[in-house]
């Protein structure tokens, strides 16, 4: 188990009617790389500057290290922050920029300058020690403020879309670098991002955020391939969400076999993923426990089966290995160089068996076609194919 | 004889057009003329100021030497100082204030502000004079007895140094006085490291504004000046009652000199880019 670092407890901030952060509750740990993920408007930016101290809380508690930070202004908090225009002073040159924490503290001169120097050396802004901030790229007035940050030696480095300035080649670098930086200075870094990509291959832990509550706290590849509920599948990644309705509990409890019926899928047969059995077998100790558990996780009247589109593969006939397939048709092809997305709509078939007036409908799935050879041929709009997939790459999810 | 044909103007090249060239020729002909021969005729060598008599200097001095006028002349002067300095501080505060905070009735206190500069001066000038005459004491020595006229000056002066201040807030990024503060600097600190270097050329451009604007204003002065605090408009005015000769000529052509260069300063300031 990982030292906490920050607790943030029922934390919520309003603006007028409007309820920015919702009854937070999050533990931040100490050398972690966080990254908190959400859509425009989730709440994600105002809970940083919660943490930098720009804003004040509604209602809640924000404790560092067992001290209640929330009376704290920015200038007192053992934090800094990295701000989205990165705010380097125009009227100072770098050197001048990156030694301004130290002056305002009053560190002696020398000392102010070898601290300077040494992260000049760690950000590569030594050779630009003089330029001011209109002579630099984005990606070197990120340094800057990153350098300008970190020369404070903070706990926690606060980054707000610390990438979204910069042009698509220079952010997959920058990713990196922000993460080999982190190991580097070995503080907690907490970033905002909307770009599930930038999440998914910086962070150790990404906290989903939805209307101010956080939706999911995982690592990267637990929130992809096991997603919780519908707003996190559907956000992170693509992603094909089908409504479902469950028939009978298909076997025993602890082999959790749970069939579907899903609109122009027809019946599924999901199983759980270990982890949830896992879970369910720690809980329960006798044979009635299991009995329990079980019921109480049996799945809802209504749910969604959720399969990723590089999940489905299609091919020209069914073979007896494809336990689940689909003939379908291609509507549409997107060529992305490494990667082809189909669309394709499977023929109407009906979801419930209990309910005679429901229309028949069809559903339409997004698959994505690794192209791993350089000859593949290339699937046309038009093309009847067969949709397969494995029973333990669906997901079943509740709202 | 081939006539050499001169390139044919682009669509939007309005200024190769003759038309808009004899325009802009008698537009600035009509502006400046009067200023021009104003000057010129400061040099003749008339006492009546009517016709062309010869190059002469000599109604500077006479101008130097008339106590009045230069009174006058200092007393123009260390108002629009007094004034410009305390203009600048209250202007560059409600610019501050406007752009940082949010309020209620913020609008109002924008609008408000900007009253002053769309009132008509005469209206201000009559407004101050009522004011004035209820309570200001009449005989003060020599800095105070300016009192007023300064107040009045500042009253409409101020404004204008905070919207030209907020011009230059408007492009200023917040979050450089919050990275700032992130840094460790108070509010104070921040204003003063962060926030004064990005908005220093409007200010000192505003600065120099409310400086011209409080030296060449006549209407509201006129209202608020007593027999012991003449200004120079107001000088000039007087003496132009009699006779306009080169005397008064000579001291308008000194208030243009230091008008115009003092505008050509605050255009400079507003020019000046980041490095």
């Amino acid at each position: 188990m990982r030292r906490t670092l920050i607790e943030i407890r029922n934390l919520s901030k309003t603006f007028g009617s409007e309820t920015a952060v919702n009854d937070v509750t999050l533990d931040i740990y100490d050398q972690e790389f966080l990254v908190l993920l959400g859509p425009s408007g989730c709440g994600k930016t105002t809970l940083l500057r919660l943490l930098g101290g720009f804003e004040n809380p509604t209602a809640g508690a924000i404790q560092m290290q067992g001290r209640d930070i929330v009376a704290l202004p920015p200038n007192k908090r053992p934090l800094n922050m990295v701000f989205q225009s990165y705010a380097v002073f125009p009227h100072l040159n770098v050197r001048d920029n990156i030694a301004y924490g130290l002056r305002i503290d009053g560190v002696a001169k020398r000392e102010c300058e070898r601290r300077v120097n040494e992260a000049l050396d760690l950000v590569q802004l030594a050779a630009l020690a003089n330029r001011y901030a209109h002579q630099l790229s984005g990606g070197q007035r990120q340094r800057v403020a990153l350098a300008r940050a970190l020369i404070k030696r903070p706990r926690v480095l606060l980054l707000d879309e610390p990438l979204s300035a910069l042009d698509a080649k220079l952010r997959e670098t920058m990713q990196n670098e922000l993460v080999k930086l982190q190991h580097t200075v070995g503080i907690t870094f907490v970033v905002v991002t909307h770009d599930q990509d930038e999440a998914l291959s910086m962070a150790e832990r990404v906290a989903v955020m939805e209307h101010g509550c956080i939706r999911q706290l995982d690592t990267p590849r637990t929130l992809y391939e096991a997603p919780q509920n519908r707003f996190v599948a559907d956000f992170v990644g693509r992603m094909n969400i089908l409504a479902a309705r469950p028939l009978a509990l298909h076997a025993a409890p602890l082999a959790r076999k749970q069939r579907y019926r899903v609109a122009g899928l027809g019946e599924v047969t999901v199983h759980d993923a270990p982890a949830k059995q896992a879970e369910v077998k720690a809980k329960a100790e006798s044979a009635s426990a299991v009995e329990r558990a079980a019921q109480k996780s049996l799945p809802p009247a209504a749910a969604f089966i959720a399969i990723r589109p590089e999940k489905l593969s299609i091919a020209t006939k069914p073979t007896e290995d494809h336990i689940h397939s689909v003939s379908a048709n291609i509507e549409n092809v997107s060529y992305y160089g490494g990667e082809t997305v189909l669309s394709v709509t499977t023929p109407p078939t009906i979801a419930t068996t209990s309910d005679a007036n429901e229309e028949p409908t069809g559903a339409t799935l997004t698959i994505s076609i690794p192209n791993s050879r350089r000859q593949a041929a290339a699937p046309t709009v038009g093309e009847q194919v067969v949709v397969w997939w494995r029973a333990e790459d669906m997901i079943t999810l509740a709202d | 004889m081939k006539r050499i044909k001169t390139p044919k103007a682009e669509p939007l090249d309005y200024l190769r057009r003759w038309w808009m060239r004899s325009f802009l020729g008698l537009f600035f002909v009509l502006l400046y003329a009067p200023i021009v021969t104003l000057v010129i005729f400061s040099f003749n060598d008339s006492k009546r100021n009517i016709v062309w008599r010869g190059f002469t200097t000599k109604y500077y001095l006479k101008a130097m030497e008339n106590d009045s006028l230069i009174s006058a002349f200092v007393n123009s002067l260390t108002i629009a100082v007094v004034s410009m300095i305390i203009s600048v501080v209250l202007g560059v505060a409600a610019a501050v204030l406007l752009w940082r905070f949010r309020f209620s009735l913020r609008c109002v206190a924008d609008g408000l502000l900007s009253m002053p500069i769309v009132i008509p001066e005469i209206c201000m000038g009559v407004a101050m004079l009522v004011f004035f005459n209820q309570w200001w004491p009449r005989d003060l020595a020599w800095p105070l007895s300016l009192g007023n006229i300064m107040i009045a000056h500042i009253t409409f002066t101020f404004p204008f140094v905070a919207v030209i201040v907020r011009g230059r807030l408007a492009s200023v990024n917040r979050e450089l006085e919050k990275a700032a503060m992130d840094l460790g600097a108070t509010e104070w600190q921040a204003m003063r490291d962060v926030l004064l270097p990005q908005i220093r050329p409007s200010v000192i451009a505003g600065a120099l504004i409310a400086f011209t604007l409080s030296l060449d204003d006549f209407v509201i002065t006129y209202f608020t000046a007593g027999p012991n605090s003449i200004t120079l408009p107001v000088k000039i005015n007087s003496m132009v009652r009699f006779s306009v000769t080169p005397e008064v000529n000579a001291a308008s052509t000194v208030l243009i000199v230091i008008t115009i260069a003092a505008a050509i300063l605050a255009m400079r300031f507003q020019n000046i880019k980041k490095e």
